[in-house]
């Protein structure tokens, strides 16, 4: 049922013409530049999912690679997450380096057993024997009337030993990410906000530039206190930064770009020169990474806090809603983090 | 300090706890001299309940309030804790006191099965001791203390630790400063700005540096008369007299200890001719004594001559800390002064702004109060800079340890007649032998000679001329 959804769904389809590349790349064409210049420049690495050939995927991550790579490159495969991605961990333990496209991370969930229990654990049970060079690309997040299943934000599932995951927050980050992803020889799941695939335009390096796991970025620099997030939400981190630049909080933006591994000195280093550290992700906050980047702040910088660690997600409800005001009373948005900025920086 | 009796004791009704005040920052424990009430006695507010004793001063506590005495919590001798209950004061009806005095001792002992096993057990309910019941707060606790303790810092209030990290590096009460954080919380911004304000503006506010107990009236310690406590006496004596150990005694040996096991110390000497200060004193003594009141003594015109050698190398007055080397350009001259109950070191705050008159009456003042055991805690912190004065001993040449805490320490030893040789031939003149112990990790022989030289020229060149 799930692959046949976005077909219903117009506003998750490419937009016709109106081409803009004068204005810099969007998300999506950077992802799909770089799918073409690592397949260029690789003949093992292939790719699979639900409709990524001759539609291009349903965002259009994948467009023109059928045409330029061939079907024997560019595999359509049935609506079966858990069967195709074992079929690209065997594919990849004989040799190709498989890129799977999950078509919204919400469907993921039937994969859960070959991304953790094998995937995750291949490299560990061979003895070192075999690598497994696989990216998982999955659509994540919401804020896009998507409904229950087609807005999750469930990036905490995946910290686990044996996987790496990357979730950029620009262009020019996705296209360096994704090549090092590619690059990777162990597993590695990409998660792609799919607010930001046409929202955000950037100029992309030029030349076959990669951008390493691990080293966080800092989107904003201040004073004041530390916005740790990553993904859309640092876009929203930033523009909330600027309403409250004018009442004399000045708030550092650090985009962690990659979750495993983590950049644990950026964090500390920024948590250093502000004194005051918020944690944002748009994912519930019970259980959510976050919890994780306060525990380190607390562990490694207690002597350095003026102020608790604060987590600011979305509530512990079970899902986005779809009813478009429930819907934005659930996101967090630069309103919502501007009042908690103000907040963190009286205590 | 006043919640102080609610963090480690268990309230009582009708009862009121006396602490162990707290008598300066760095004091964290003291000792019990004698009681001056016995249980039974009504009390007016004010009276002197206890006269306790720390490593800084001795102290008598008076009541915050009017009661009768119920019981001693410690004994005479014991050495507690800032904060611990010394007293109890009834203050509630008698017959609260009757039934508290006649049950056993307050239990504080948690139970010893926890719920999961009493439950397993079956035990019954009662076997464990009932936990006291608590302050719910400091506001609590403090609604039982008079003014005397009203305007101590709040010792419940926490400090977040980017705030206890810099009052450890500024050595700077948080409790001091005045916060603009959450509920008026003290910030990390606000000990930063309090911090350069201290160093950069107007002295130290007194109030700053005030202990908090301040009705508690403070003298060095030990009075002679001060009884011993009975329990410090070894029941079978060695052989020789035994002096009883006396906390100000115990302290200067272990900063002594700390001072020569912690700083790598080097020691310089010049002499200095003051042969026309010598002669401008005895012209001007009578006169000036008549006019101010006090005596003109040399060590006035040494204290400036060092702070004239301190302006051109500050270093002198400076510490060390692990970060760097703080200079301490406030000179806060601490003068060694000889008393019955041992050394004491009263300071002169912000010494450089002193006329000679206006050092002589300071250093009148500390001296007279030192000996008389009449200093406050704010004359005996924040020195910067120690002068020694063996000279008045007749010592013609002393070697000094440098206190932990600072760069160096100055001796002057006697102004004696010697013949010395000027203008090729030989004259009598009023020599000085002037020592600099010093700190090697802060400085280097260099700057200790060149100081002692630039007060050597100040005294010859200077003294005899300067304005009074």
């Amino acid at each position: 049922m799930t692959a046949t959804e976005p077909h219903t769904h117009g506003l998750f389809s490419p937009p016709a013409g109106n081409d803009d590349t004068a204005r810099g790349a969007t998300m999506i064409e950077a992802i799909n530049a770089a799918l073409t210049e690592e397949m260029a420049r690789d003949r093992r690495v292939l790719l699979l999912g639900e409709d990524v050939g001759k539609r291009g995927g349903v965002f259009g991550a994948t467009k023109g690679l059928y045409a330029q790579f061939g079907a024997a490159r560019v595999l359509d495969t049935p609506i079966a997450e858990s069967g195709f991605t074992g079929f690209g961990i065997g594919a990849a333990m004989l040799g190709a380096v498989v890129v799977i496209e999950i078509q919204f991370v919400d469907f993921i969930m039937s994969a859960l057993d070959q991304i953790f229990s094998e995937m995750a654990k291949m490299h560990y049970r061979s003895n070192g024997d075999v690598r497994l060079p696989i990216v998982v690309r999955a659509p994540i997040g919401g804020g896009v009337h998507g409904g229950l299943y087609h807005s999750q934000s469930p990036e905490n599932l995946f910290i686990m030993p044996g996987l790496k995951v990357v979730m950029p927050a620009t262009p020019a980050d996705a296209k360096g990410l994704l090549k090092s992803a590619i690059r990777d020889p162990n597993p590695v799941i990409f998660l792609e906000h799919k607010r930001l695939y046409r929202s955000v335009r950037e100029a992309l390096p030029t030349g076959d530039s990669t951008v390493p796991f691990g080293i966080a970025r800092v989107a904003r620099a201040g004073t004041t206190l530390s916005v740790i997030t990553y993904g859309a939400m640092v876009h929203e981190a930033t523009r909330a930064a600027e309403i409250v630049a004018p009442e004399g909080i000045d708030a550092e933006i650090l985009d962690l770009r990659t979750l495993q591994p983590y950049d644990r000195a950026a964090i500390l280093r920024s948590v250093t020169k502000t004194h005051r550290a918020l944690v944002l992700h748009e994912a519930s906050k019970t259980g959510g990474f976050g919890g994780e980047l306060a525990a380190l702040i607390a562990d490694e910088a207690f002597m350095e806090l003026d102020a608790p660690v604060r987590r600011l997600a979305a509530p512990d409800a079970p899902a986005m809603p779809f009813n478009s005001r429930l819907e934005s009373a659930y996101m967090i948005d630069a309103a919502t983090i501007a009042a908690a900025l103000r907040d963190l920086a009286a205590f | 300090m006043a919640d102080t009796h609610g963090t480690a004791t268990a309230a009582r009704p009708g009862l009121s706890p006396i602490t162990f005040p707290q008598l300066g920052e760095s004091v964290v424990e003291g000792t019990v001299l004698q009681f001056m009430v016995k249980p039974g006695d009504s009390i007016e507010e004010d009276t002197l309940l206890a006269e306790i004793e720390t490593e800084k001063v001795t102290a008598e506590i008076p009541s915050p309030f009017k009661g009768t005495v119920a019981e001693y919590a410690v004994a005479v001798g014991d050495t507690v804790p800032v904060g611990t209950v010394l007293l109890w004061i009834q203050t509630g009806s008698a017959a609260e006191v009757a039934a508290i005095v006649a049950a056993a001792p307050p239990a504080v002992a948690e139970p010893e099965t926890d719920t999961l096993t009493t439950a397993m057990t079956d035990a019954a309910p009662d076997a464990a001791p009932t936990p006291a019941p608590t302050p719910q707060n400091g506001a609590t606790a403090s609604a039982t203390n008079s003014t005397a303790y009203r305007e101590a810092p709040d010792a419940a209030v926490r400090y977040s630790p980017a705030v206890r990290k810099l009052a450890k590096e500024f050595n700077l009460d948080p409790a001091t400063v005045t916060g603009t954080g959450a509920g008026g919380r003290v910030t990390r911004d606000d000990m930063t700005k309090a911090y350069e304000a201290k160093t950069q503006a107007t002295p130290t506010a007194p109030a700053a540096i005030a202990p908090p107990a301040a009705a508690v009236s403070v003298t060095p310690a030990p009075a002679p008369a001060t009884p011993r406590p009975q329990s410090v006496a070894p029941s079978t004596p060695a052989e020789g007299d035994l002096i009883p150990m006396t906390t100000l005694r115990r302290r200067t040996a272990e900063a002594l200890v700390k001072a020569t096991q912690t700083i790598p110390q080097a020691s310089t000497w010049v002499e200095a001719d003051v042969t026309d200060l010598v002669r401008r004193r005895d012209r001007e003594k009578e006169a000036f004594r008549q006019r101010e009141g006090v005596p003109l003594t040399f060590l006035p015109f040494f204290v400036a001559a060092a702070l004239a050698g301190v302006r051109e190398y500050p270093v002198i007055s400076s510490q060390w800390t692990d970060e760097g080397i703080r200079l301490k350009r406030r000179v806060g001259m601490g003068i060694a002064v000889s008393t019955d109950a041992g050394l004491q070191v009263p300071v002169i705050h912000n010494a450089g702004d002193y006329s000679i008159t206006g050092l002589a009456r300071a250093m009148n003042d500390l001296i007279t109060r030192a000996r008389t055991g009449k200093l406050k805690l704010p004359d005996i912190e924040g020195c910067t800079f120690t002068l020694s004065n063996p000279g008045s001993f007749g010592s013609t040449r002393t070697l000094s340890l440098v206190r932990p805490g600072e760069a160096a320490i100055y001796s002057v030893d006697a102004i004696v007649e010697r013949p010395v040789v000027r203008d090729g031939g030989i004259a009598i003149r009023s020599i000085v032998n002037l020592g600099l112990s010093f700190d090697h990790r802060i400085f280097d022989g260099r700057e200790a000679v060149l100081f002692l030289v630039a007060v050597k020229n100040w005294l010859e060149n200077d003294a005899a001329t300067i304005s009074l």
